[in-house]
């Protein structure tokens, strides 16, 4: 940029008939810079309303997040940085004079006579009559034009802005304030409107100081996925220091052999019901006939601790186990009356009289039961069943319960010897005539698929398809062609072709002529 | 200081006086009017195209009548020869028997020349034209001959009539400093002209300026400022039209073959100069260059097949760079 001149005398601007422009000094100069310092005054105003719109963000984050997950340094980086990106960006959009001029010129409908004018005074150009007399006519121009009017103060789209998001942050905080018997503003918004979101939380290590103290730390991790129900709660419950157990728990817990206690679990607790008292009084020494079944089905838990998880109330344990029963009941005798053979009738009848217990056995355990007396071995039948069913180990601990699991063991294996006999011959005789069913129908659809063979080939005749009257697209298979304008002795004269298009026309017969020679 | 000032009132009185002289005959089209001064002013060619019946070659008669400036008519035809337009060399004999060569001036020798039907000529004809308008100089044979000032060649061409023409070459094209499409007159401006041709009385069309007088104005314009800013503005509407340049616009990229050439530029400032001028200003704005650029850039850009195909105009793509450039103060 070349140094500026001085400001010249002012015009004699009344020879002209012109009044002299209302900025003050009456010279181009002074209206273009008191206008360049209106513009960065607007511009500045502009670009703090963004700079406080972005501090508000900030100020908004913390009021909803809170201390706890935004920290009050967050806060300040959101403020100075806001006020330093906006500081740069007003800096970086400062007007020259001459653009300034340049708005002057369009703010007032001036043709550029202020812009030229100024350009050609303030550099280093030569003066002529005629920049002079155009100095004069834009003056004149400018006459009567106030600079207020030029550059209006507006209210800057950023004002709106961060009104807006200050009237946000005055509900948050109204809210908070509401909420709160003391303001904090450390836990997020969402746990000061909705107490119920915080309390998983504290729930959950509440849950975890009650956890049942027999419980052994390998067995608890299953049962409280069950029991939580959702991973996030769990990974919660994870980042928190782990609840102290006892260690006489651990111990427990750890040992081999020790009876094991069925934890609390939330629609898994095992209610006993007026079928299983029976099953309950064979807990007793005197009794252990119904008790190895028991023992099977819940590991190596011991015989009392087994009674008392099974009085858990909380649960409908049994009612579900019953449900699977039937079903699986059912589906065997829809496979045996498949199978053309008839269902144990005196098994189930006998089951049937056995009561709530009995129906906890398996089928094939149940016809085990037949050459034996009428209750007690259908119990032992089912108990034995079980066993065998889910593997579980004989009682270890009580070598009463381990006498009781091998003969049960026995009962069950025999049963199960004469069930499977049974079931081979019952099977043998099923699938031959299946097999002869199947046959049969081999050969129909043999000689329906020669047939419709044979026709398919000597058909013949016409097809009329009808469809709705619609628009349709007939389409034919792709065929290629090709002509050349050569074949057929056509000549084009330059004189003929447009000129736009006389390019188009040699350059496509060149490429013609090109390819007949290829 | 004064003398600039009141000369320059001066001269926009007589550019008006000019226009109220041709309106006497003319009725409408100021536009056209307008333009064919800017352009005899700016030392330019013009190249007027519309339908027949428009008053094409009734306006550069007025217009010579006005500025009492020669003015000839040549009709081009398929037939027309170079020597037609130029002259030629004729033996003459003189008292004393001697016979000699003699340079018979064609009808280019004239201040103000109509093209008529421009485009029936052949390219040579047509070419012939090219040294007169760029050099203002006719060579024939050995000799070359100074065209006087002010020498405007006002071309016509029927844009319906395509049959047995010949477009005018780009080159040719170029040397036109404007472009104007004549339009049919509005209701109002047909009643005038009907009533006009009802009176028995022919209009009379006096002198308002002579050709020294034109020739001082022309001198005056080339003292009209013209700030950076309107010169980039102009710099930047050219390059706009070339479809190889960054900042080419969209359709340019699409539509147009070849851009503008510099000649649009400074066809641009040449007569946005005049035109400032005749609007009594001595710094030329960015709206006359924005005035002037559909008849100073139209015929500069040649378009491409696909434009021709999806009926797109040279105008039509004009006005969208016009649309889409910004004023410096708005960047």
């Amino acid at each position: 940029m070349a140094p500026r001149r001085a400001d010249p005398a002012p015009y004699n601007v009344n020879s002209l008939s012109m009044t002299p422009m209302d900025t003050g000094t009456g010279s181009l100069e002074s209206a273009v810079r008191q206008s360049r310092r209106r513009l960065l005054l607007l511009s500045g105003l502009r670009w703090a309303c963004a700079a406080a719109a972005i501090a508000l963000v900030g100020f908004i984050l913390l009021l909803a997040l809170g201390t706890d997950r935004f920290p009050g340094g967050l806060l300040w980086l959101f403020a100075l940085g806001g006020a330093g990106w906006a500081g740069w960006r007003w800096h970086k959009g400062r007007p020259a004079d001459y653009e300034v001029a340049q708005a002057l010129d369009q703010r007032w409908n001036a043709s550029d006579q202020i812009s030229t004018a100024w350009f050609f005074s303030s550099h280093e150009v030569e003066p002529t009559p005629a920049s002079e007399a155009q100095r004069k006519m834009a003056l004149a121009a400018a006459s009567g034009h106030e600079v207020t009017t030029a550059f209006p103060v507006e209210w800057p789209r950023a004002a709106s802005f961060a009104a807006a998001l200050l009237g946000l942050a005055l509900l948050l905080l109204t809210a908070r304030l509401a909420l709160q018997p003391q303001l904090s503003l450390e836990p997020p918004l969402t746990h000061v409107l909705f107490p119920s979101l915080a309390q998983p939380e504290t729930e959950l290590a509440t849950l975890e100081e009650k956890e049942d103290p027999a419980a052994p730390e390998a067995a608890d991790e299953p049962q409280s996925l069950s029991k939580k129900g959702e991973r996030a709660e769990r990974r919660e419950a994870q980042q928190k220091p782990p609840a102290e157990t006892p260690p006489a728990l651990a111990e427990t817990a750890q040992q081999p052999g020790e009876p094991f206690q069925m934890p609390e679990v939330e629609g898994l607790t095992i209610e006993p019901e007026a079928g299983d008292e029976l099953a309950f009084e064979s807990k007793e020494p005197g009794s252990e006939s119904a008790k190895p079944g028991e023992e099977a089905n819940s590991g190596e838990q011991g015989p009392s601790e087994t009674a008392e998880n099974q009085k858990d109330p909380a649960g409908d344990w049994s009612e579900k186990s019953n449900n699977l029963l039937d079903r699986l009941k059912e589906a065997f005798q829809d496979m045996m009356e498949n199978l053309g053979m008839e269902p144990p009738q005196s098994a189930s009848s006998e089951q049937q009289q056995g009561g709530e217990a009995a129906q906890q056995g398996q089928e094939g355990s149940q016809q085990s039961s037949e050459p034996g007396g009428e209750q007690a071995q259908a119990e032992q039948g089912s108990e034995g069943g079980e066993a065998e069913m889910e593997g579980g180990e004989p009682g270890a601990g009580d070598p009463q319960q381990t006498a009781q699991g091998q003969g049960n063991q026995n009962t069950s294996e025999e049963g199960s010897q004469q069930s499977q006999s049974a079931a081979a011959s019952g099977s043998a005789d099923g699938s031959k005539e299946l097999a002869e069913r199947m046959a049969e129908q081999q050969a129909a659809l043999d000689a329906l698929e020669e047939f419709y063979m044979q026709r398919s080939e000597e058909m013949e005749g016409e097809i009329m398809v009808e469809t709705s009257a619609a628009e349709q697209t007939a389409q034919t298979p792709y065929q290629a062609s090709r002509q050349t304008h050569t074949d057929r002795g056509g000549a084009i004269s330059r004189d003929e072709v447009p000129l736009a298009y006389q390019r188009y026309i040699e350059t496509y017969f060149r490429n013609l002529r090109r390819n007949n020679q290829n | 200081m004064a003398t600039t000032e009141a000369y320059l009132q001066t001269v926009t009185e007589q550019l008006q006086a000019v226009r109220d002289e041709i309106s006497k005959v003319i009725v409408g089209h100021e536009d056209v009017v307008e333009g064919v001064l800017i352009a005899l002013v700016a030392g330019g060619h013009v190249l007027l195209e519309g339908v027949p019946g428009l008053g094409k070659t009734t306006l550069l008669r007025t217009l010579g009548e006005s500025m009492h400036l020669k003015y000839s008519r040549i009709q081009f035809t398929p037939d027309l020869m170079p020597a037609d337009i130029l002259g030629s060399m004729l033996m003459s004999s003189s008292a004393d028997g001697l016979k000699s060569l003699r340079f018979e001036p064609g009808p280019i020798f004239a201040h103000l020349v109509l093209a008529d039907e421009i485009n029936r000529a052949t390219p040579r004809t047509q070419s012939a034209l090219l040294e007169a308008m760029q050099e203002r100089t006719v060579t024939t044979g050995t000799e070359t001959h100074r065209l006087e000032d002010p020498f405007l060649v006002m071309a016509t061409q029927n844009p319906l009539e395509m049959e047995g023409t010949y477009p005018l070459p780009e080159a040719q094209l170029d040397r036109f400093v404007l472009k104007i499409v004549v339009a049919y007159p509005q209701r109002e401006e047909m009643i005038t002209i009907v009533e006009r041709t009802m009176t028995a009385e022919k209009p009379r069309v006096r002198q308002a300026v002579d050709r020294d007088q034109i020739l001082e104005i022309r001198r005056r314009a080339t003292e009209v400022l013209v700030a950076p800013h309107v010169r980039d503005y102009a710099i930047d509407l050219v390059l706009a039209t070339q479809p190889t340049q960054p900042q080419a616009h969209e359709l340019a990229k699409k539509y147009i073959r070849y851009g503008s050439s510099p000649r649009g530029a400074q066809a641009l400032v040449q007569c946005g100069r005049v035109r400032a001028l005749m609007r009594g200003r001595l710094n030329v704005s960015i709206d006359d260059i924005r005035a002037l650029a559909g008849p100073a850039l139209r015929h500069r850009i040649i378009l491409n097949f696909d434009a021709h195909a999806e009926g797109r105009t040279e105008d039509e793509i004009l006005n969208a760079i016009l649309a889409a450039a910004k004023r410096p103060a708005e960047g």
